[in-house]
């Protein structure tokens, strides 16, 4: 007894202290239950801080991958990730609709120009607006500028871009039909499944704005996904695999799987919901209220890269990000808000902005944390 | 348990607090941002530091706080402890 009362100060300070940061961790996800609910002011801040970016006259100066490919890239998902944004919410607030159409030309304005597709033209040694109707698929490029386009039409029948939507849809879908594995190239000799799935999605979307019907190749496509590129002991998609034969190249991943299934989730959600559960199982980390997610599954090990961004202790930055999407696309409240303490925490938000996220972090996070759930896209 | 000492660690936590603001709006105005997201580490070096600028002050914030709470309540209960033991 007479120990208990002597440990009994450091007992209180032990309790103290860990209900100080679990006071924290609550604090950074304070706002999350409001962007979850998909509340209007908590959206409309994010969509208003974007809008720095999206009229900035950004080049690939203004990132520091130190690759001119990934600069590129990066400026690239900046727009993109903008365009899922303001189409997300103004889905879900339809008086959002008008203005958001506007801002979303305009960041489509800056995906088609010479400098928003000089990447892609710099790896084939053609440009992939010219090569519409070729052979060459320039996935990395035109997968996701289709599922961007498509989103503009969706959001507004009207868009500026509405007819290169349709020269890209059109070229990819006779692409995607003659490809006997089920996917193309990204780059010449580089196929990763997670561009891939920028497509799936984007001729799910195509197909709501349009009343076209591809509902049998999108079934093809997403059968092919899991059932070839999807690691069979973890469930995860495969990172990056050999288009002469479909090998795997790079194995299982969280960043390529997180990603994709946020894109497959507007044209499969079941198989969205399945890669998600593969991750809940081995990936999602809680520690104090704060929600990471590792970027290798056990028995996998790595240093990570650009698409994981730095992986610390295990933890990736880009998966625990895209599990934002996923958590809030299928409905698991808890871990939107503990992933969302963690990257409020780490990326110190501002008035819409982040102070550590940049043209890029500012972009993904307002896509990732709109992400809508599942069942709103059936009504879409 | 004085007053005083209760006072200057919250008024620590207080300056990190600021310290954390004061990087905040200068990573956002100097697009420092993305820094640490650079996978190669070919960053600008005063982007570089204000990132981590940032970064130290909101991970010493929370040190210092939990660790203030924490000595608070270490104060708050010792007399209670000695008190029962003699």
């Amino acid at each position: 007894m007479q120990a208990l009362k002597r440990a009994l100060p450091t007992v209180a300070a032990v309790a103290a202290f860990v209900v100080a940061l679990r006071a924290l961790a609550f604090a950074c996800a304070y706002p999350a239950g409001a962007l979850y609910d998909g509340d209007l002011d908590a959206q409309a801040e994010l969509a208003h801080g974007m809008e720095r970016w999206v009229e900035a006259d950004l080049s690939r100066d203004d990132f520091a991958t130190g690759s001119s490919r990934f600069d590129g890239e990066w400026l690239f998902a900046t727009r993109m990730m903008a365009v899922l944004g303001y189409a997300q919410t103004a889905i879900e607030h339809p008086e959002l609709a008008e203005a958001h159409g506007r801002l979303i030309d305009r960041a489509i304005d800056g995906l088609v120009d010479e400098p928003g597709r000089a990447f892609d033209r710099e790896a084939w040694g053609r440009d992939p607006l010219d090569d519409l109707g070729s052979p060459r698929p320039h996935v990395a490029y035109l997968g996701y500028l289709a599922l961007a386009t498509s989103m503009a039409r969706l959001v507004n029948p009207d868009s500026r871009h509405a007819a290169l939507e349709q020269r890209i849809v059109d070229h990819l879908v006779a692409r995607f039909e003659a490809s006997e594995l089920g996917l193309l190239e990204s780059y010449p000799g580089e196929a990763y499944p997670i561009d891939n799935t920028s497509f799936f999605g984007a001729l799910a979307v195509h197909d709501r704005a349009t009343g076209e019907d591809h509902r049998a190749l999108i079934t093809h496509l997403c059968e092919g996904l899991a059932s070839r590129y999807r690691d069979p002991h973890t469930g995860l998609l495969y990172q990056s695999v050999d288009p002469e034969d479909g090998g795997l190249i790079d194995g299982p991943r969280a960043s390529g799987t997180a990603l994709g299934a946020y894109f497959v989730s507007f044209a499969d959600p079941s198989l969205s919901r399945a890669l998600y559960r593969s991750m809940q199982s081995q990936l999602l980390v809680r520690t104090m209220g704060f929600g990471t997610t590792r970027e290798y599954p056990p028995g996998h090990e790595g240093r990570g890269d650009v698409d994981s961004g730095p992986v610390l202790l295990g933890q990736g930055v880009s998966a625990t990000g895209f599990t934002l999407a996923l958590a809030r696309i299928h409905g698991d409240r808890e871990t939107y808000e503990a992933t969302y303490a963690t990257a409020s925490f780490f990326g110190g938000p501002l008035h819409g902005n982040y102070a550590l996220g940049g043209p890029i972090g500012d972009g993904l996070l307002f896509a990732l944390v709109t992400a809508l759930p599942a069942s709103r896209w059936s009504e879409a | 348990m004085k007053l005083k000492h209760v006072a200057l660690r919250f008024a620590a936590c207080l300056v990190l607090l600021l310290g954390d603001r004061l990087f905040a709006v200068l990573a956002l105005e100097t697009n420092a941002a993305g820094a640490l997201l650079s996978p190669s580490g070919a960053v600008d070096g005063s982007a570089f530091a204000i990132a981590l600028g940032f970064l130290g002050c909101r991970l010493l914030f929370v040190l210092v706080f939990c660790g203030a709470v924490a000595w608070t309540a270490y104060d708050a209960v010792a007399p209670l402890s000695s008190r029962a033991r003699t």
